[in-house]
């Protein structure tokens, strides 16, 4: 029988020596896949919404994770960019072909009058979720978003996204001051967090 | 504090806004959860940060997905992708255990027969299409007319798309894409640059419509109903019709014109460095399939699409595709059926909503049709271009 943590778990302490071992003998990988594997699957989740879609996604990007093992070369990026870095790509091309460009014809074609009374109630409950806020982010900053909540670092996410890391603090910033406005925060609320 | 966090936008001694630092290190530090930094940042965005954890609702992956999934990626045989460069173009990956099970005819199934049969055709196939691409030099496509008709029982339609030799490959995280561009009317976009497709050499197809394109480097193009392509000098126009090809080599921008009064569309094969940046007003980019991130080839390799129709009395072997790289399925429903460790078959794997697969061919591994219905399906291989190991 298979056991598989799946507790959020922090970084795999000497993650150097694991991958270097699993660049060696490829069952070694199978800690390297107990690790992240709750963090790979709750980002596709997030991006793709749904667990079937989820699931098939983080097949793909530890199958191509394992299959490219050797040729991952630890050149000062972390192995954890590295894998972001398939997930990314995967989740992209995925979530693209999930969603066809629909023309403008059709889109308004499909378009619908406003909500229903709970509709409402549930874009309601739904407004303080990680969801709900990814969907009223841009593309980009949905990304930073994602990549955030998967626990990557600025640096990791510079890397993950071919960008500089200077870019992705500027990214990152406005993202959070359209965070900070959709939940509503202000400087009270923190002292009130502090303060308990 | 200023309650816009804009106005606390102070420029730090690395010339970088101090509360962008701030930020990126108080965020850096939750995601940790290490103590937090020093910084002074505003404490609207730090609540913000704060919070985020508290909001995902995104779930943990189910137990029995979690076991499955380890099952399969390490139960399995040794990784057989080896980045899809098949150093001999003309030797199949069989299974010596598979070999022992044909040594006698009567016991010899139909089925067994068939795979065999297709086996051999779509070695034929690859086989000469390097092959043809190494004689042509950067880029070449064998007419279709020249391949035969009817590749194996139950494997029919087979249609080389496109094929190419890649001399130079850009350095830096690259992808295998295969990509649709389309142009609708009047469109025009700069193609070979950073911003567009990139700067890596790529071919193209043209499926739909009439191109107009004009290189400011020498192109070269194959006609339809031709076999040698031809140049187009530099600062030339010239016009792609459909089943046209081109190759683009790495460094030559083109400008690109639906002049026509129907959309243009092409396929595309290329080692991406990147993804495809939003593009003008009337051009639309989006992947077929890719594969990445890959090391960079250490010789020059040939990228080979091509199509095939499964039917549902045929099978496709996974491994009988020499430097089989990735598969996609265009229409119809697929299943595929994997080998226990005694090469007894299991049963079908429902493929559900994946259409993609990416270097997931273990030996022995077959794909059928799922239904009644033919499957179309896209094979792109990867190979060396020098296919007896002489060196690039």
């Amino acid at each position: 029988m298979v056991v598989v943590p799946l507790a959020d778990a922090s970084v795999v302490r000497d993650e150097t020596d694991l991958v270097a071992r699993a660049q060696r003998d490829q069952q070694e990988f199978a800690l390297l896949y107990r690790q992240y594997l709750p963090q790979v699957y709750r980002y596709c989740y997030r991006h793709l919404g749904n667990r079937e879609a989820a699931e098939d996604a983080t097949s793909q990007v530890f199958a191509q994770a394992l299959a490219a093992l050797t040729r991952f070369e630890d050149r000062g990026g972390s192995f954890r960019a590295w894998l972001f870095t398939i997930a990314h790509n995967t989740v992209t091309d995925e979530g693209r072909r999930r969603c066809p460009a629909v023309s403008l014809d059709m889109a308004s074609a499909l378009a619908t009058p406003g909500p229903t009374p709970d509709e409402v109630v549930i874009q309601h409950e739904e407004r303080q979720t990680i969801a709900a806020l990814l969907r009223d982010l841009s593309p980009p900053q949905r990304q930073v978003l994602e990549l955030r909540m998967a626990g990557l670092t600025g640096v990791e996410i510079a890397a993950v996204l071919g960008r500089s890391h200077g870019a992705v603090r500027k990214l990152q910033y406005r993202t959070l001051l359209r965070l900070r406005d959709k939940l509503g925060i202000t400087d009270g609320q923190k002292e009130v967090r502090d303060a308990s | 504090m200023p309650r816009n966090g804009l106005l606390h936008l102070v420029t730090s001694g690395r010339g970088e806004p101090s509360a962008l630092v701030a930020a990126d290190r108080y965020w850096d530090a939750v995601m940790r959860a290490a103590p937090r930094p020093d910084e002074i940042l505003d404490p609207s965005l730090a609540a913000t940060i704060d919070q985020l954890p508290d909001l995902d609702d995104a779930p943990l992956p189910d137990a029995a997905f979690a076991a499955r999934l380890e099952a399969e990626l390490f139960q399995s045989a040794p990784a057989v992708r080896r980045l899809q460069i098949q150093r001999r173009a003309g030797v199949q990956a069989v299974r010596s255990d598979e070999a022992v099970t044909v040594s006698s005819w009567p016991a010899m199934t139909r089925r067994i027969a068939m795979r065999l049969a297709a086996t051999a055709a779509l070695l034929a196939i690859v086989a000469v299409s390097i092959l043809t691409a190494l004689w042509a030099g950067t880029v070449r496509v064998p007419d279709r007319d020249a391949l035969p008709l009817v590749l194996a029982p139950g494997i029919t339609d087979e249609k080389l798309l496109l094929q190419a030799r890649f001399d130079t490959i850009p350095d830096g995280v690259l992808s295998a894409a295969i990509r649709r561009w389309a142009l609708q009317p009047g469109a025009e976009v700069a193609m070979g640059r950073p911003d567009t497709n990139g700067v890596a050499a790529a071919a193209y197809r043209v499926e739909t419509g009439a191109l107009s394109v004009r290189p400011d480097g020498a192109m070269t193009v194959t006609r339809a109903d031709a076999t040698t392509p031809t140049t187009v000098p530099e600062a030339n126009w010239t016009t792609l019709l459909p089943g046209d090809r081109m190759f683009i080599r790495s460094g030559v921008t083109s400008l690109w014109r639906n002049e026509g009064s129907h959309p243009v569309r092409l396929l595309e094969a290329t080692f991406a460095s990147r993804d495809v940046q939003p593009q003008p007003s009337g051009v639309l980019a989006y992947p077929v399939i890719s594969d990445g991130p890959l090391a960079k080839p250490d010789q020059p390799v040939v990228m080979t699409v091509f199509e095939i129709t499964l039917h549902p009395e045929g099978e496709l072997l996974a491994t009988s595709v020499p430097g089989l790289a990735m598969l996609k399925v265009e229409s119809g429903r697929l299943v595929a059926i994997d080998v226990d460790g005694y090469g007894n078959p299991l049963p079908p794997a429902e493929l559900g909503q994946a259409t993609r697969f990416l270097g997931s061919f273990p030996p022995g591994r077959i794909f059928r049709s799922g239904n009644d219905e033919p499957v179309s399906l896209l094979l792109v291989t990867i190979a060396d271009a020098n296919p007896l190991g002489t060196g690039a």
